[in-house]
């Protein structure tokens, strides 16, 4: 659904941002989007919903060109951004406004959702808080069922029972033909619920793996001494001990920490990458 | 080119929606501005005249239209606000369209009909409290329509422009750009009448001319009808509007009432009609194509 092929942009020509990228994924995930800060993340999300233009190379998204910018297209797929822009006006009146331009939207999730997140429905947006704003557009965002959800650093102001309230969410309206791609670098919110992991530095993307095939090459493990590992990729010290990133040679079963991870991805880059190739 | 009258009609909701409130307090503040406008121009010698409600009227439509017209489409140069008009499910013509409406037919109506009133009100103050002598403004459509029409669109077009070719100062260099517009029409319209006019055909032309001669009372000295020839020409002046003046001396004048030097007679040329369609043509061509442009632009536009 989503076909990139040596996409190159750079707000300024001799200043890429990206560089030659290609991607390709599938509907029916969860993609977490990991970088570090100015690694081309939004960019690059941007890039897919056709608020930037590639320089060159080519990106099809649910078969269109983004930067044609069709309403067909922008009915397809949807940008949470960090920062949301919400007018004057009351919850019902911004969605008599908005809603009816995506043919799909559903009203009844809508509601559920704002439910969940206990928003009043007849609130007005402008005398919300940033958590609660933010709450109203990712209940918007799900409802338009959109096949193609892009959210950048969605958590970013809500409180800790919300995070727990928007994977709940997230894992249940989820469908078969739809993609989800989240932006974020408080990965630890989003542990449980990304089932792909994208990794972008140095321009490109450097890991585009499952959860499961990464929980498959390689072993994520808390000790206190780093001898009891025979050959880690990776280890952080911590007042626990060591969180240990290892090749998984004994078919180990354990949960991916996020966090450790990219880290080590940004520290040995290559003998991740060796690991999951193999 | 995707091109929906229900997606304008949702835009155009949403446009309301989102300002109704600065809409009707703007109408108000201008209402407040135009009726002290008019006071001011009440208080004055001759008063309220016909040609100051005129111009008072006009110019605050201009003024106030292109100001409203600055912000229906500098939201998609905000990085916050342009995210949610760029992603918004709608095509540029769409999102033009709905600007277009507003700035060429929702504001218009909405100013007249705010501030017409107010001049009535001020106009019958003037004339039946203050005593001066005047008709009020009728719009006087049949005289001024075109005119009217083609340069208040001509405005709000080239304000649209502007509303998305620049980022940052956008009023400021809005304003520059109509003024540098403005006196580039002054200083290239004479130069381009004085190219269209034959003055070689004029030269060898006569004219049929009635002059008469009044003393300082008032009386009718002489009454005269005659050829004159004209000969040598010389163009005196063009105007923005494309006419123009010549003089040239006359001696069948100067043999008629026994003048010692030539008579300098002075004229005023105008360009044909045909011509002047062809003016008032690009004139009125210069709307979409601004139009065009800020499609094109729109289409572009990235965050």
């Amino acid at each position: 659904m989503i076909d990139i092929k040596n996409l190159t942009f750079g707000y300024r020509s001799k200043q890429t941002v990206l560089q030659n990228l290609n991607l390709k994924l599938a509907p029916g995930h969860i993609y977490g989007l990991l970088g570090r800060n100015g690694a081309g993340k939004s960019s690059l999300l941007h890039n897919i919903c056709g608020l930037l233009f590639p320089q060159s190379g080519e990106c099809l998204v649910a078969g269109d060109k983004p930067e044609r910018r069709s309403p067909q297209f922008l009915q397809q797929v949807y940008l949470l951004p960090e920062e949301v822009y919400l007018p004057n006006v009351s919850i019902k009146s911004y969605l008599d406004v908005y809603a009816p331009f995506y043919p799909t939207f559903n009203f009844g999730l809508f509601y559920n959702i704002l439910k969940e997140f206990e928003i009043p429905a007849e609130n007005k947006l402008q005398n919300m808080s940033y958590g609660q704003k933010k709450k109203v557009m990712i209940a918007f965002a799900l409802a338009t069922q959109a096949k193609i959800l892009l959210m950048d650093e969605p958590t970013n102001g809500l409180d800790i029972p919300s995070k727990k309230q928007f994977r709940k969410i997230i894992a249940g309206t989820l469908v078969d033909d739809q993609i989800i791609i989240i932006s974020t670098h408080q990965v630890r919110d989003l542990d449980s619920l990304i089932d792909h992991v994208l990794v972008l530095e140095d321009k490109q993307i450097i890991v585009n793996e499952s959860t499961d095939r990464i929980t498959e090459k390689l072993v994520f493990k808390q000790v206190m001494e780093l001898k009891e590992i025979n050959s880690p990729v990776y280890s952080e010290g911590g007042l626990k001990g060591y969180a240990v990133v290892a090749p998984n040679l004994k078919q180990e079963s354990s949960k991916i920490d996020m966090e450790i991870f990219f880290n080590a991805v940004l520290a040995e880059k290559n003998q991740i990458q060796s690991q999951l190739k193999s | 080119m995707q091109f929906s009258i229900y997606r304008v009609w949702l835009l155009s909701k949403k446009q309301w929606a989102e300002n109704r409130q600065l809409y009707l307090l703007g109408l108000l503040a201008t209402a407040g501005i135009m009726g002290a406008a008019f006071l001011l121009n009440a208080a004055q010698r001759d008063g309220l005249t016909y040609n100051i409600q005129c111009d008072v009227l006009l110019g605050g439509a201009a003024v106030a239209g292109a100001i409203f017209t600055t912000t229906i489409l500098s939201k998609f140069n905000n990085k916050v606000k342009g995210i949610q008009a760029l992603t918004l499910p709608a095509s540029a013509l769409e999102k033009l369209v709905t600007a277009i409406i507003y700035a060429a037919i929702v504001f218009p109506l909405a100013y007249l009909l705010v501030t017409y009133p107010v001049m009535a009100i001020i106009h019958y103050i003037d004339t039946e409290i203050i005593g001066h002598t005047s008709v009020l403004y009728d719009l006087d459509l049949r005289r001024n329509f075109n005119t009217m029409i083609v340069v208040y669109l001509m405005l709000q077009a080239m304000v649209l422009l502007c509303s998305v070719m620049f980022k940052r100062y956008t009023i400021l260099k809005t304003i520059v750009l109509v003024f540098v517009m403005f006196f580039g029409m002054i200083t290239i319209n004479p130069i381009i009448a004085e190219r269209m006019l034959d003055m070689k055909t004029i030269s060898h032309s006569k004219i049929n001319m009635r002059q008469i001669l009044y003393n300082e009372a008032g009386g009718r000295i002489k009454d005269t009808t005659g050829i004159v020839n004209v000969t040598n020409p010389v163009l005196q002046s063009t105007s923005a509007y494309a006419d123009a003046t010549m003089y040239f001396k006359d001696e069948v004048y100067r043999m008629h009432f026994n003048l010692l030097k030539p008579h300098l007679i002075t004229m005023g040329l105008s360009i044909s009609d045909g011509s002047k369609f062809i003016f008032n043509l690009l004139a009125i061509l210069a709307i979409p194509f601004l139009w065009l442009i800020t499609w094109l632009r729109l289409k572009e536009t990235q965050l």
